[in-house]
């Protein structure tokens, strides 16, 4: 059986607090025990444009923990209602939620034991799986003219919703391997990782090795900062996970 | 590369309408029977709506945008914000958000999700309202939204490029408004010249003629100096202009309106303020 060791960071816009950051995450707080048959990841973009994005981002995540991805929308939208009309609203957003929030949505289910995940993607979040110290998975997007401006996404009203039956958003039973990352990434990152990949650049090890230090948080900051100065990467929320498997002991 | 800032908190933009309240916008639209006054303010007030709602955040309403209404006719050249804005030459949009000179609710049909509709209530807020009395001080008025700029890219010289939406039906009737309007296209940012949108409607709206990159079929004088007056649409609001029309603008095409009825002014609006590089 596999067992996982990950990394997050989450990065505001430049000009945002980290109040305003509508990038959320989920990561499995037992992903790093050992003996543990399966783990779940999520990681979820608000959409600038809409209002209450940030926590129709935030429900999904949570949602996903313990719950398949159809029932999760289920009860995120249900959260999400019941928030927004718990309070009266100034004019404007009265007007607004009448178009819901939106958000991008990525969640993986990493089965330790079999070997295999699933990947259910929703927008230009996207899931990266390197072996052998190359790239050999890229979902849903995979070529960097992938990301613009007008991505699938999660809507909290039903009646916004792209049809799901319209898009490819599952990826079922990806096989792994002790030694593969996986990298879940929001699009500015990913979009940056993709672009580096056509230059065959291996870009993913500038990431990876962040892992070595002590402070995985503060190199990857040092680094979007950096980089966003550079103008090599869009100037957007950013999140990172990097999950690496390795083999677990085998439990007598 | 022009028109590329990236518009934010930081780094706002703004937009500038100059509309003619004179007399003869009392006339009505024939086309839907309203007067030109009453539709234009309509029109303005939607677009307001509209940009506010789009830069609401669930903690309020993001300054991504400044604007400045004003308006000219019997009064003169003044701000044409009414209630708790009126005075106000250029303000913020969450200051616009907050101070409608009233709130009207009006119903709309929704879809329901299951093929049919379902009968919703919005807030309709005001903020300006129609006026249609005395002469035609474009000159001045074209003055005054200089001086507005002209600070405005004082304070934000880095800004992207602010827009100015001219709405008029009739001839200046304080002198020859070129020389402003030259100077106005002049006028930039590091980020390219700001942006004027001539919009001339009428009426009955015959012959009319958008964003043309032609001088060639103007019917007079009067027509050609707002054409002249006119910005080139940039690139990037040409193909704003594909999008809201569904066909390509010749390289050139002004941003410039001809006997336009109240559809072409709406038109015009969407391709100058569709927003771009929200941050």
């Amino acid at each position: 059986m596999l067992q996982c060791h990950y990394w997050v960071a989450t990065v505001p816009k430049k000009g945002s607090t980290e109040e305003e950051n509508e990038d959320f995450y989920f990561a499995d707080h037992s992903a790093e025990s050992e003996g543990i048959p399966s783990v779940k990841f999520a990681l979820s973009d608000g959409a600038t444009e809409s209002a209450f994005s940030g926590i129709w981002a935030e429900y999904l995540v949570i949602n996903f923990e313990k719950h398949s991805f159809d029932k999760t929308l289920e009860l995120a939208i249900a959260d999400w209602n019941r928030e927004t009309q718990k309070q009266e609203l100034p004019w404007y957003l009265h007007n607004k939620i009448l178009d819901g929030a939106h958000a991008t949505f990525l969640g993986v289910e990493l089965n330790l034991v079999e070997h295999q995940a699933n990947v259910v993607a929703v927008g230009d979040t996207n899931f990266f799986q390197i072996r052998d110290n190359f790239l050999i998975k890229a979902f849903p997007v995979d070529e960097p003219s992938g990301f613009n401006n007008q991505p699938n996404l999660l809507a909290s009203v039903t009646t916004q919703q792209t049809p799901l039956d319209e898009i490819k958003y599952e990826s079922k039973n990806l096989a792994l391997n002790a030694g593969d990352t996986l990298i879940l990434a929001t699009d500015a990152l990913a979009h940056w990782l993709l672009i580096r990949c056509t230059k065959d650049n291996k870009p993913w090890s500038t990431l990876i090795e962040m892992t070595q230090s002590d402070d995985f948080e503060q190199q990857f900051v040092n680094w979007l900062m950096q980089t966003r100065q550079d103008k090599a990467i869009k100037n957007d929320d950013t999140t990172l996970i990097i999950i690496k498997l390795t083999d677990g002991l085998s439990k007598g | 590369m022009p028109y590329s800032a990236e518009i934010s908190r930081e780094a706002p933009s703004c937009f500038v309408f100059v509309i003619d309240q004179s007399g003869s916008m009392s006339d009505k639209f024939v086309s839907i029977g309203t007067p030109m006054s009453q539709a234009v303010a309509d029109t303005v007030n939607r677009f307001l709506q509209q940009l506010v709602i789009m830069c609401a955040k669930a903690d309020g309403v993001r300054d991504y945008y400044y604007i400045s209404v004003i308006g000219y006719g019997a009064g003169g050249v003044r701000p044409a914000f009414t209630g708790g804005l009126a005075n106000v030459e250029l303000a913020p949009l969450s200051q616009i958000a907050n101070n409608p000179a009233r709130i009207e609710e009006r119903t709309k049909k929704v879809s329901d999700g299951a093929g049919g509709l379902v009968q919703t209530t919005i807030k309709f807020p005001i903020w300006f309202d129609a006026t249609a009395a005395g002469g035609t001080p474009m000159r001045e008025a074209f003055s005054k939204a200089n001086q507005i700029i002209e600070r405005w890219l004082t304070e934000h010289p880095n800004c992207f490029p602010p827009v100015v939406i001219h709405i008029t039906d009739g001839e200046s009737t304080d002198g020859d408004p070129s020389a402003e309007m030259q100077h106005l296209q002049s006028q930039a940012s590091s980020d390219g010249n700001i942006i004027l949108f001539n919009v001339h409607t009428s009426a009955r709206s015959t012959n009319p003629i958008s964003f043309t990159a032609s001088a060639a079929q103007l019917p007079d004088q009067y027509a050609l100096m707002l054409y002249n007056g006119a910005s080139v649409l940039p690139d990037f609001m040409r193909k704003t202009a594909m999008e809201v029309l569904g066909y390509e603008l010749n390289e050139g095409a002004k941003a410039f309106v001809l006997n336009g009825d109240i559809d072409l002014v709406v038109t015009a609006i969407e391709i100058g303020t569709r927003p771009k590089l929200l941050r």
